[in-house]
């Protein structure tokens, strides 16, 4: 299969410590690739090392079908976002736009009006960038991520300081571009539940290693629906679903009930627990969100937040 | 490179930094040609004392500026993944600071005139000079600048600290690098770890930058071009392994 952009067993060394170890990464065009990992699994380096700005220790990677010493004339395809916007404060946010234009040979003084519309900063006028909020500095960034048209957008944590109505029309902004022009993006994030409605393929990343790479198709198999229970008395409940043929099911920590299984029988549930005297407190239909399936992959507490 | 110079030199012209500098050197060329037009200081020994270096700090201390934000603001990468070539970086932010080295000098020279030609005791510079030994003059002060300025580029791009960027600036600038060698040498001459005709200030830059005037001889202005290109030649290379290899 063709890929727009992999690695093969990309190590990256600081000294003694492994930032990187044998990763491999695989993205088609037109993907919307998330990479999840919490602080200091890799995910920044990774896209650091694919971006140009650093060398790997060891591996491999190719953009376009390319490896890095044949890519002369296409870095211009590839925009990025990565740590933070690399944008000048005393300079407005159409003269931030107009100067990563020109580094593209794009001399249209258009093109930076279009993409300050695109990212809903139009409307700034002689206001320095400086004065930004951090949202407005994030659509900035990616703004010039967007300059140029590129075919790989490389986002690093894009919603970060972001308020609820950014992050939708950030969200919404990456799936238009991904539909319409085919873009494929490169997303890292560690809020899950955002990238969760985004992207179509995660990387899962942990202390530098590639953990698993899945599509949503498969992921959303994986994160299987289940009935969620809880009564006042967890025992003899499970000693009642036994009775009623019930066999696939786990007692959580907090009380809870998971039964993976017959989850049309939730009326016959309460009714044979009220019958037998469990009074039932709370009973519904769910699916394990990303956030489950990634702290069961990589171990950790559950119910953080931040992965 | 030329889409990254048209980037530089467009930001350089739309940011802060370059006007300020101006203004500096303005204020600096009205203070020294009134000063000089008073009478007590000979026209020629200003230029070529002060003169010289005015606009070499101001230019210097702009460079470590420029260099040092484009790191810490994040901005070089998004350079480094536009060019894919990190040299063209370099040498088109090398090309910016000449730039803003020859406008440095040009404001000094210009306000410095109009300051001595608008006080009635004013020495018009030009009256005892020919065209020919100012152009000399200028164009060893601009490679002696560049080689200087290529210095602080590569400690600006080592450190990436804006202060340690300007305080090599200055210290080149105002001598201390000099006063520092002239000691080590006397040190060195007691010690008789080096003959006592050799001259550790000789291989300095600032060395002929300051003394080299009108009316300097040939061979002398020679060795200080000399010694120039060699400052110059030897920063660009650090510089372009410095830029290669390390992390952006």
């Amino acid at each position: 299969m063709d890929y727009i952009l992999s690695t093969n067993n990309l190590t990256k060394r600081y000294g003694k410590q492994k930032a990187l170890d044998n990763v491999s990464v695989h993205i088609k065009k037109g993907d919307i690739y998330g990479l999840i990992g919490k602080n200091g699994a890799g995910k920044t380096t990774l896209l650091r090392i694919i971006s140009g700005l650093a060398d790997a220790t060891s591996g491999e990677y190719s953009v376009f079908g390319k490896n890095p010493q044949e890519m002369k004339g296409l870095q211009s395809r590839i925009g990025i976002l990565v740590e933070n916007p690399g944008i000048y404060p005393d300079m407005t946010a159409y003269q931030n736009v107009r100067t990563k234009c020109l580094e593209l040979g794009i001399r249209d003084k258009n093109v930076p009006n279009e993409l300050l519309k695109l990212v809903n900063l139009s409307y700034t006028g002689k206001k320095p960038a400086g004065k930004f909020s951090l949202g407005m500095r994030q659509r900035l960034g990616m703004a010039m991520a967007l300059a140029g048209n590129p075919d790989i957008v490389i986002l690093d944590e894009p919603i970060n300081g972001l308020d609820p109505e950014g992050i939708i029309e950030v969200r919404e902004m990456i799936t238009k571009l991904n539909h319409e022009l085919g873009i494929t993006f490169i997303i890292s994030s560690h809020i899950l539940e955002e990238l969760a409605k985004t992207a179509t393929v995660f990387g899962i990343i942990n202390n530098g290693v590639m953990v698993e790479e899945i599509s949503a198709e498969k992921l959303s198999e994986k994160c299987e629906s289940r009935i969620e229970l809880m009564t006042d008395d967890a025992a003899k409940t499970c000693t009642i679903l036994e009775g009623m043929g019930f066999t696939n099911y786990k007692v959580l920590e907090n009380g809870f009930i998971n039964i993976y299984e017959q989850l049309e029988r939730t009326g016959d549930i309460t009714m044979e627990l009220a019958l037998k005297g469990i009074r039932t407190t709370h009973i519904s239909i769910a699916n394990k969100s990303l956030e489950e399936y990634y702290v069961e992959l990589v171990g950790g507490n559950g119910g953080n937040k931040n992965a | 490179m030329l889409n990254v110079l048209r980037s530089d030199i467009y930001r350089l012209f739309h940011r802060k930094t370059l006007f300020i500098m101006l203004g500096c050197t303005v204020g600096f060329a009205l203070f020294v040609g009134l000063l000089g037009s008073s009478g007590n200081i000979s026209t020629e020994s200003i230029i070529t004392s002060i003169g010289s270096l005015l606009p070499l700090i101001c230019a210097t201390i702009t460079t470590s500026a420029i260099v040092t934000a484009e790191y810490k603001n994040g901005y070089i990468k998004n350079t480094v993944s536009v060019t894919g070539s990190r040299l063209h970086i370099y040498f088109s932010k090398l090309i910016t600071s000449a730039i803003v080295l020859i406008f440095a000098i040009l404001s000094f020279l210009d306000i410095y005139l109009l300051a001595v030609i608008i006080n009635p005791k004013a020495e018009l510079l030009v009256q005892n000079l020919d065209m020919l030994s100012v152009f000399a003059y200028l164009g060893f002060q601009f490679l002696s600048g560049m080689s200087i300025i290529s210095i602080v580029l590569l400690i600006a791009m080592l450190s990436r600290s804006n202060a340690l960027g300007c305080l090599t600036a200055f210290a080149i600038c105002m001598g201390i690098v000099n006063s520092s060698v002239n000691a080590l040498s006397y040190l060195l001459k007691e010690k008789e770890i080096i003959p006592n005709n050799v001259e550790l200030t000789d291989y300095l830059v600032t060395n002929y930058t300051t003394q080299i005037n009108f009316y300097s001889a040939a061979d002398f202005v020679t060795k200080g071009v000399i010694v120039s290109l060699v400052y110059l030649v030897i920063s660009v290379a650090l510089s372009m392994l410095v830029i290669k290899k390390r992390d952006i």
